[in-house]
């Protein structure tokens, strides 16, 4: 099928934009408006080559012309190149070179003054240059994206280390909160809702002052960056401390326009600090108050040693001699008390539980106490209640530490009025009970801050109290320590200018039957109260001799101390003043007993005794008795495990030591 | 409709507004996504309610919203890398408006899922002609006005623009009546 196009030049354009015809004689018959609005000088021109070059790869020049092959052919003029494709159009006897203009970009051609009407509406190479522009502004936005997401993503990563260990805050330049993260709000208290157009007032703990805050504004109104420790209070009014950083945020102009502030929580830090320069000063108030307190008997007793070598009457003596021992006794309970805290505090101190008779527990309360008690006209009482068991299994020397320690101070700070002891109990199982002994006073009292403080370790409820009243003030803090090592716990309620009410709560075992406790109530140590003066015993060997005792001392006076109690109670000594020369003395005389001081130079006291009772000599089976002045749990097992029969703690009194020694000799 | 429409909207409110302004609108219409992808196709509700939204935001009625947005697009795509798009399709007010349906002919073969409208001219004068808007779309005519005002800007060309016929009042498309003077 042949079919001839009767189609004009002019309407040729509409199919196709940039086309030459040539005819017969391959010259210039016809050129296409948008070729010659590219190629202007074609209109003068004849042959192909006068207005183009062709490409080196066209070597054959027009004869390609006569194929089907694209040839790439080069304005002369403009210096534009174009692809070609020949066509023949047999019934014009006429060659077509159908062009397309190498271009990169629509600029290349807007620049020559071309716009889209200037193509044929089928030319696809407009089509293809706007593929082109939007491909480009595609890979360019898909770029930005790259970036912003690497950005979003590193700023996400930053936010994220920021949310796990800071808080964040944005504000306006009024201070208005625009923005908060979530660890703001968890800290704070507040929820996010409740912090935004609010203004920072709202977290204001109202701790820092006016030069506080002008120095933050001047920074920040400098446009520099603020870096402060702030104190906030949260919702719930507890206070919080937070290491803060501020940075203000200009705009384009440079006019600030926000705030942000990381901060970082040191409360613990900062609530460290403060506990620990607390601790500092009242341990520097307690050492000051300690001093004055050992100077205070110490005085007293160097005072009366030098009355008495001055001094050329019994009776005088003895006097001197009373104030000495009340002097002693002050010195024995302060050092008792501290060290009672220590042990608490190095965790070695046991209860130790016996069957007992709370009874007879406050009955000797109240001997122990009615005279100093009746002296200030203060009326002591107790009142046990009914349902109090008559035996409960417990620790009863603790308790009665706790007690006294509970009573003296109500009769040292009441004045007039009465302090009563009471104890009932709580049912708390079929063969258990919570023991709450009450004590109470009509005293002075004291303020909610003063009873804040009572229980603190090295803390006194009033500094001014110790200069008036005396004692270490630790003894609240040592019987809420044992009350609560009991299982139990101890309470104060108090009102000024009322009294005041101390509650100790201690749970116990209790016996249904009605049987007598093994044990009695003990007898209080350290000779601190009313110290009870038997009769001397005088002690015997079984050889009927007066027995003879080495002592191991190296202290000249606690020898001659050791060596008058002994004479009192019928014994002779002999001193050796360190573990070498008390070995050499076991070797040389059959002793009926040794007391061992355990801390001796040379040797000390342990080695001595195992050397001793381990070589053979005439001491190798005398009982030997340590003398310590260590009174920790664990020296009894100690000293037993050196050879040694029995201990005696520092310091010693004729009391203790006549019941040590009635254990080996005979008294009369 | 595609991404870039979308973004033309965002960069406007973002331009009146900020950036918190247009978060703002971004959280008023739940949108998940604050940016767009130029030629990716998002339903039309997106961008009525994003219009909408910012319409709200910028005390503007909808249709002064419309007709801002419009004027803002001819910027906002020279901003974008296709001014040389408007260029090619003519040098002059008139000459850009008679070769649109042609740009917008191509577009369409580049993206075959864009349904342009149809914009024709006629009584074409030396200070006045006629705009025929074609669209599927309803309501848009003011946002002609603006296109057809961004236009003269680009081309420093003072307009007057009033809305002769319109699709609202029954007829098959909104018909434009524009007196001009080029410089």
């Amino acid at each position: 099928m042949s079919l001839i196009l009767n189609i004009t030049p002019e309407e040729l354009q509409k199919i196709t934009s940039f086309y030459i015809l040539l005819d017969d004689n391959r010259k210039i018959k016809f050129c296409s408006k948008a070729l010659l609005k590219l190629c202007p000088d074609l209109s003068n021109k004849e042959e192909l080559s006068e207005a183009f070059s062709f490409d080196p790869l066209t070597q054959n020049g027009l004869k390609e012309l006569e194929g089907n092959d694209f040839i790439f052919i080069e304005h002369k003029e403009s210096g534009l190149k174009f692809r070609g494709v020949s066509f023949v159009l047999s019934a014009d006897k006429l060659t077509m070179l159908a062009l397309s203009p190498l271009v990169k970009n629509i600029v290349e051609l807007t620049s020559r003054g071309f716009s889209i009407s200037d193509f044929a509406m089928h030319d696809t190479l407009i089509d293809s240059l706007l593929l082109m522009q939007a491909h480009e502004n595609t890979v360019k936005q898909s770029k930005t994206y790259a970036t912003a997401l690497r950005q979003q993503l590193e700023l996400e990563f930053y936010k994220r280390a920021v949310d796990e260990s800071s808080m964040f805050v944005r504000t306006n330049t009024k201070g208005v909160i625009t923005s908060v993260n979530d660890t703001f709000c968890r800290l704070s208290g507040y929820p996010k809702e409740e912090l935004l157009g609010k203004t920072l007032k709202v977290i204001s703990s109202g701790k820092h002052d006016q030069e506080f805050h002008r120095k933050l504004w001047e920074t920040l109104l400098a446009g520099k960056v603020y870096r402060g420790e702030f104190c906030n209070r949260t919702k719930n009014g507890t206070l919080f401390w937070v290491d803060t950083t501020i940075m203000p945020f200009a705009d384009e102009s440079g006019m600030v326009e926000s705030y942000a502030a990381i901060q970082i929580d040191i409360s613990e830090k900062k609530f460290a600090m403060e506990q620990l320069e607390r601790v500092s000063k009242a341990k520097a108030e307690f050492l000051a108050n300690m001093s004055h307190e050992i100077r205070t008997p110490m005085n007293g007793i160097i005072g009366m040693m030098s009355l008495i070598n001055s001094s050329e009457s019994l009776e005088e003596v003895k006097e001197y001699g009373k104030t000495i021992k009340s002097s002693c006794d002050l010195l024995l309970r302060l050092v008792n008390d501290i060290l009672d805290l220590s042990k608490i505090e190095a965790g070695k101190i046991a209860i130790e539980p016996n069957w007992f008779d709370v009874r007879l527990v406050i009955e000797t309360l109240l001997d122990l106490y009615r005279e100093s008690a009746e002296k200030k006209g203060i009326l002591l009482s107790s009142d046990v209640a009914f349902n109090v068991p008559l035996s409960v299994e417990g620790d009863a020397l603790r308790i009665q530490q706790v007690l006294s320690n509970l009573v003296s101070n109500a009769i040292k700070f009441t004045e007039k009025g009465e302090v009563r002891i009471a104890v009932h109990s709580q049912e708390t199982g079929s063969d258990s009970c919570q023991l709450i002994f009450t004590v109470m006073d009509t005293g002075r009292g004291m303020n909610s801050e003063v009873v804040g403080k009572l229980f603190q370790r090295f803390e006194q409820g009033d500094s001014s109290t110790t200069k008036k009243f005396g004692g270490t003030g630790l003894g609240l803090a040592i019987s809420k320590r044992l009350s609560q090592l009991m299982g139990g716990d101890l309470f104060v309620e108090s009102i000024e200018g009322k009294g005041t009410s101390f509650k100790c709560e201690v749970p116990m075992k209790f016996e249904n039957k009605r049987t007598q406790p093994e044990s009695q109530a003990p007898a209080l140590s350290g000779g601190v109260l009313a110290e009870s003066t038997p009769k001397n015993p005088v002690f015997f060997n079984q050889r009927g001799e007066h027995p003879r005792i080495l002592i191991a001392e190296d202290n000249p006076v606690n020898q001659f101390v050791l060596e008058k109690m002994l004479s009192k109670i019928g014994c002779e000594s002999h001193c050796a003043a360190n573990g070498l020369e008390a070995i050499t003395a076991a070797q040389s005389f059959n002793y009926d007993l040794i007391l061992m001081d355990c801390f001796m130079p040379e040797l000390d006291g342990y080695e001595a005794a195992l050397k001793i009772k381990n070589n053979p000599g005439p001491c190798q089976n005398t009982p030997i008795i340590a003398v310590t002045a260590n009174a920790l749990r664990g020296e009894a097992e100690k000293c037993s495990s050196f050879g040694m029969s029995g201990y005696l703690s520092k310091p010693i009194v004729l009391k203790t030591l006549s019941q040590e020694l009635g254990k080996y000799f005979q008294a009369r | 409709m595609y991404g870039l429409v979308n973004r033309a909207l965002q960069s406007l409110v973002i331009n009146k507004l900020g950036r918190e302004g247009w978060l703002e609108v971004c959280r008023t219409v739940h949108l998940d996504e604050s940016d767009f992808v130029n030629f990716m196709p998002y339903p039309d509700s997106v961008t009525y309610q994003i219009a909408a939204a910012a319409a709200q935001k910028m005390n503007f009625t909808l249709d002064q919203a419309l007709e801002a947005f419009g004027e803002h697009w001819i910027l906002f795509t020279v901003d974008e890398g296709y001014g040389d798009l408007i260029n090619i399709c003519g040098s002059s007010f008139v000459e850009f408006l008679s070769n649109i349906n042609s740009l917008h002919a191509r577009i369409r073969l580049l993206h075959p899922s864009i349904i342009p409208p149809k914009i024709t001219c006629s009584d074409i004068q030396k200070d006045s002609l006629k705009i025929h808007y074609f669209s599927h779309r309803d309501g848009l005519a003011p946002m002609v006005v603006g296109l057809v005002k961004g236009l003269a800007k680009r081309f420093n060309t003072s307009i007057n623009i009033k809305l002769i016929q319109a699709k609202a009042d029954g007829h098959d498309h909104d018909e434009f009546e524009v007196q001009f003077s080029c410089p």
